[in-house]
Formats: structure tokens, C-alpha cells, sequence
């Protein structure tokens, strides 16, 4: 691929050899809402070569405080349909492929073919076992991020390795993000941080990622790394 | 006496229960390390912490 001037902040962050991986690299991101939004933006903008982007949701009022694709003009559009057209407009290199659906147990296996990785941007606890479920099967690393409030975590299920139990255990039902509100600040620094993660492990340089759980206050700005063992 | 709560050591009375650091930090839902071992749901509301305990909570969220 030749390199136009559009990546050219890309390098010294990354090896001209790195950057030339990114046009081969397939990213599925489930859920286009407060963390997808940000996290479709930055793989278009890095130049990943393709992005599925999974939401069966259209946006709604409650989402104009935080979701970076959602606009007044886009209520009512299926997320998935916004996404596609914003990376249009950033980035005409990348492929995205929106699939307006909920991803459920009886499809997550197909979504997942031909992922290097997948990103769980998803609003609940059980759709994202669902999703680490299916990588499981598939072999795939999902890179986890969940927020509420002021509070977010961070971490990565490898091959093997599953992150999700060594969390939520085996409790599926809600977290405590209703009563912690979304506020606007919290789903952009997760979302950086999904996104660093999985470049991380597309670049294989995620090893030391294995078990662990970087948790986020904002509220009292404490940064914390849990090592989950096994 | 004296415990570690997410890396910040701090006074603890003896025979307090974990319950009451979880309703101090407001914490309704959460998943709980003692020495580096994970307690069950149904242990947490049991759980008194002792001298030197290494505790680490986390409030569990699932938003996106």
C-alpha cells in the first residue's frame, strides 16, 4: 500500500513496518454506542483496513449527551448505518461493514469469521459473554471495556484465557451503571484505551495483557491494575 | 488496626464488616479481592477484614 500524507503522525508511535500491517488487519467492534462511536473513529482514523461494526439500535435522545455518532439530525438512524457513514467522511481506505442486528448466540459465530480480533463495546453484562463466548470458540482475542459513571475498566480475553468470569463471575445481570449515569468524559477514555489494547495485541505485543484488569476512577482519579489470577 | 483498600492503606476497626467499606464507597455491586484471592458473592456480606488484609474492589459495571 502506498503511504499518503494522512498517516504520517501515525509513525515514530508506530514502525513504518507496523503502519503497514494496519490496511490487512479485520476488526469486528460489537455495540456503536458510547464506546463503539469512539473506538470505530479511531481504528478509521489509525487506517485499520476493515471494521464490522455490530448494533441493532437506532439513536435516541438519551444518547446526544455521549455517543460521538449521534447527532439531532441522526435520531432514528440505526447506529451501525451512522457509523459507516461517518468513517466515510474521515477515511475512504477503510472498509467498514455495518451490520444493523443484535448479536445473539445463535450468530455470534458467524460475525466473528474473519476477525483478527474483536472489541466489546457492548451495554450489558450477558451480551458480552455471549461475545467472549464466541471468540473463545473461534480462537479470537476480545478486547473488554465497560463503563458507569465515573468508573471504566479495561483488559483483554485471550485464546485460552477468557477475561470475562475472572470478573463478573458467574453473575450476568445488570452492573451498577444505571445508578452511576453516563456521563460524557468516561466512554472516550475507555474507548482510547480499548483501541491501544488491541493495537497491542494485533501488533503481538500484548503478552503481558494476559489477566489483567486496569480499573478507572475519575471521580477520585485513581488508576488501578488488577492481576486476576486464575 | 491497619488494611490496604485499592493500594491505599488505611485505619480499620476490628470486627467491622467488608459491608460497611462498600456502603462507605457507595458500592452495590462489586467483585472483591482478599490477599489476591477473588471472595465469592455469598462470602462478601460474611467477609471481616483482619490486620494487613490486601483488599481490592471493584465496582462492577457493564455501560457502553
Amino acid at each position: 500500500m502506498e503511504y499518503s500524507g494522512r498517516y504520517a503522525r501515525n509513525y515514530n508511535a508506530f514502525t513504518r513496518e507496523e503502519g503497514e500491517k494496519f490496511s490487512q488487519f479485520r476488526v469486528l467492534v460489537v455495540g456503536c454506542g458510547g464506546l463503539g462511536g469512539y473506538i470505530i473513529e479511531h481504528l478509521g482514523r489509525l487506517g485499520i483496513g476493515h471494521i464490522t461494526v455490530v448494533d441493532g439500535d437506532c439513536f435516541e435522545e438519551t444518547n446526544l449527551n455521549r455517543q460521538l455518532f449521534c447527532t439531532e439530525e441522526l435520531l432514528g438512524t440505526p447506529k451501525a448505518l451512522a457509523a459507516k457513514a461517518r468513517m466515510d467522511q474521515v477515511n475512504r481506505e477503510v472498509e467498514v461493514v455495518p451490520l444493523v442486528k443484535r448479536m445473539t448466540e445463535d450468530n455470534v459465530d458467524e460475525i466473528l469469521q474473519g476477525h483478527h480480533i474483536a472489541i466489546d463495546a457492548l451495554d450489558n453484562i450477558e451480551s458480552r459473554f455471549v461475545l467472549e463466548e464466541g471468540c473463545q470458540r473461534a480462537g479470537v482475542p476480545m478486547v473488554h471495556g465497560a463503563i458507569g459513571g465515573w468508573y471504566g475498566q479495561v483488559g483483554v480475553g485471550f485464546p485460552g484465557k477468557p477475561l470475562l468470569p475472572k470478573i463478573y463471575g458467574r453473575d450476568r445481570e445488570k452492573g451498577m451503571e444505571e445508578e452511576l449515569g453516563n456521563p460524557s468524559f468516561t466512554p472516550g477514555i475507555i474507548a482510547g484505551m480499548q483501541v491501544a489494547l488491541c493495537m497491542k495485541v494485533l501488533l503481538n505485543q500484548g503478552e503481558e495483557l494476559v489477566g489483567k484488569l486496569l480499573t478507572i476512577d475519575l471521580e477520585n482519579m485513581e488508576f488501578i491494575s488488577f492481576r486476576l489470577e486464575d | 488496626m491497619k488494611i490496604i483498600v485499592n493500594q491505599k492503606q488505611r485505619e480499620w476497626e476490628e470486627h467491622q464488616p467488608l459491608t460497611q467499606l462498600l456502603q462507605e464507597k457507595k458500592v452495590t455491586r462489586a467483585a472483591v479481592w482478599v490477599n489476591g484471592k477473588q471472595l465469592l458473592n455469598q462470602e462478601i456480606p460474611e467477609y471481616i477484614p483482619q490486620e494487613g488484609d490486601d483488599i481490592r474492589i471493584l465496582r462492577l459495571v457493564g455501560g457502553g
